[in-house]
């Protein structure tokens, strides 16, 4: 007869076997994965032959930013439109050069996404969710434009790996981020915020959050001066697109699917697991998620796909961490008794 | 423990089958095929709105049918660019473009649409297009790959 142990090892074994095989090899295909999707852009990047109503925008910003002309969109967000500046004032202006520019951020971020979802939930979940986002129809298709949706979620992405590490200098960089993330996107500022309010009842050090805080509000006040002084006035957004209400449009529910994908029927699966509750990496990635999706669902008439670009890593780590609950047998949160389901 | 290798598999499958969900966010990977004909790909658009400017002396506003090229018309062909938002039965577009003081009109028929804006489609339909004669001369007339680009000046 065989006993419990010889099993019990076996699993063990068996575990340890898969481990060694498959999770260095997340790591081999994600360098792959980058080529293919840099590739992927250049592609469709190289199609486009004019720069969309959006991205016109920018570049007129840019040209009038560099020409010191007044500006054309004063209440758009100015950053992307230094960076375009910034690179014509040594190429010249010419918009074909900057037609890959929010492209570069958007695979970057990935890039950033997996590091730090590597070193905190191992190589196949952050290769899970990395890919996810960068393959994302809509974060993908829009990063080929010239807009701002990348280019903040960059910003968002790089605060959040900044805010990882408890140093001070880190958390310096971390407000700067946020505050380019103000920069890129106004209402992004808020998702930029939650993932500091999380870190910071994570980390419980009030030095390091005061320093995240100065380096935050000297970028936006920088910005802030540099728009006010060039155009008299400072506008954070039209006035249709302010007006918010308590009850929550459920647009981007409904649209779920579109927006993202089958991998979205795992995210409330997560939420009925205890471990999501007990790890305290997952918290930053819930707030994120419920956060932003509250905002935009408090809009009254503006609602579009786009919007939800910068809240989607989030998204797909619910979905994963959903998935991950499966495979380990975690208890899930109505359980009678600590035993796994 | 069978069960959740199943439950694993099902669940990648499902993600995977995502990707050709035909109302999934995998369609938009296919607008570069689909919508080859738009103004977005048309290689001669750019050209084609650069040469507005051979028609038009310098500091002149252009009045614009179509809010979606606005911006793009604007910057390549380094006229300042209006749309003109208020007109409807109540003002006429001459009366506007007095109003203001502009004098070239611009309308671009892309794929068949002279406007995105929806009030305005009436006054640049074919047969708005027909009674602006009275009040506007057509000066020229420019095909691109995905459009046909009038120019209009008012008499």
């Amino acid at each position: 007869m065989v006993s419990k142990d010889f099993f019990y090892n076996g699993r063990k074994i068996r575990r340890k076997i898969l481990h060694y095989l498959f999770e260095p090899k997340a790591d081999l295909l994600f360098l792959p994965f980058i080529i293919i999707l840099v590739s992927g852009y250049t592609y469709y990047i190289s199609a486009i032959q004019i720069p969309i109503h959006d991205g016109a925008v920018y570049l007129l910003n840019a040209h009038d930013w560099l020409a010191n002309e007044p500006l054309h969109s004063p209440f758009r967000p100015q950053l992307i439109s230094w960076i375009i500046a910034a690179i014509w004032s040594i190429t010249g202006e010419n918009w074909v050069i900057v037609k890959g520019l929010q492209a570069l951020f958007t695979v970057v971020s990935g890039i950033l996404l997996y590091v730090l979802l590597r070193k905190y939930k191992g190589n196949i979940f952050a290769f899970g969710v990395t890919t996810l986002t960068m393959l994302n129809g809509i974060v993908f298709y829009y990063s080929t434009h010239i807009l701002t949706e990348g280019l903040s979620l960059f910003f968002l992405v790089l605060t959040l790996y900044f805010l990882k590490p408890q140093k001070e200098n880190y958390w310096f960089f971390a407000g700067i981020a946020m505050g380019l993330t103000f920069g890129s996107r106004y209402p992004i500022l808020l998702q930029a915020l939650t993932i500091f309010v999380v870190e910071s009842a994570i980390n419980r050090n009030l030095k390091l959050s005061m320093i995240a805080i100065l380096g935050m509000v000297s970028v936006i006040i920088t910005i802030i001066l540099a728009v006010y002084l060039k155009t008299g006035t400072f506008q954070l957004a039209l006035a249709q697109d302010t007006n918010f209400s308590i009850f929550l449009s459920p647009y981007y529910l409904i649209n779920s699917l579109h927006i993202w994908g089958f991998a979205f029927l795992f995210v409330p699966i997560a939420f009925l697991y205890k471990r999501t509750y007990t790890d305290s990496i997952n918290y930053t990635f819930i707030a994120w998620f419920i956060v932003s999706m509250i905002f935009w669902s408090a809009n009254e008439s503006n609602w579009q796909n786009r919007f939800v670009i910068q809240y989607t890593p989030a998204v797909y780590f619910l979905a994963i961490l959903g998935i991950e609950h499966i495979k380990r047998r975690s208890c899930i949160v109505f359980a009678s008794n600590g035993n796994a389901q | 423990m069978k069960n959740r290798n199943w439950l694993l598999i099902i669940s990648i499958i499902t993600i995977c089958s995502g990707l050709i969900y035909p109302y999934g966010p995998s369609m938009y990977f296919l607008g570069v095929f689909f919508y080859r004909h738009s103004a977005t790909y048309d290689q001669s658009f750019i050209q084609t709105v650069k040469n507005i400017s051979n028609f038009v002396p310098n500091n002149e506003t252009l009045v614009v049918s179509t809010a979606s090229v606005a911006p793009t018309i604007e910057y390549f062909s380094g006229h300042q660019v209006q749309v003109p938002w208020t007109v409807d039965f109540r003002q006429s577009l001459e009366d506007y473009m007095s109003q203001h003081n502009f004098t070239y009109l611009v309308v671009p028929i892309i794929l068949g649409s002279s406007s995105s804006v929806e009030k305005l489609k009436p006054i640049f339909s074919v047969e708005g297009l027909n009674k602006l004669k009275q009040d506007f001369q057509k000066i020229e007339e420019f095909k691109t790959n995905s459009s046909t680009i009038y120019l209009y000046k008012r008499k």
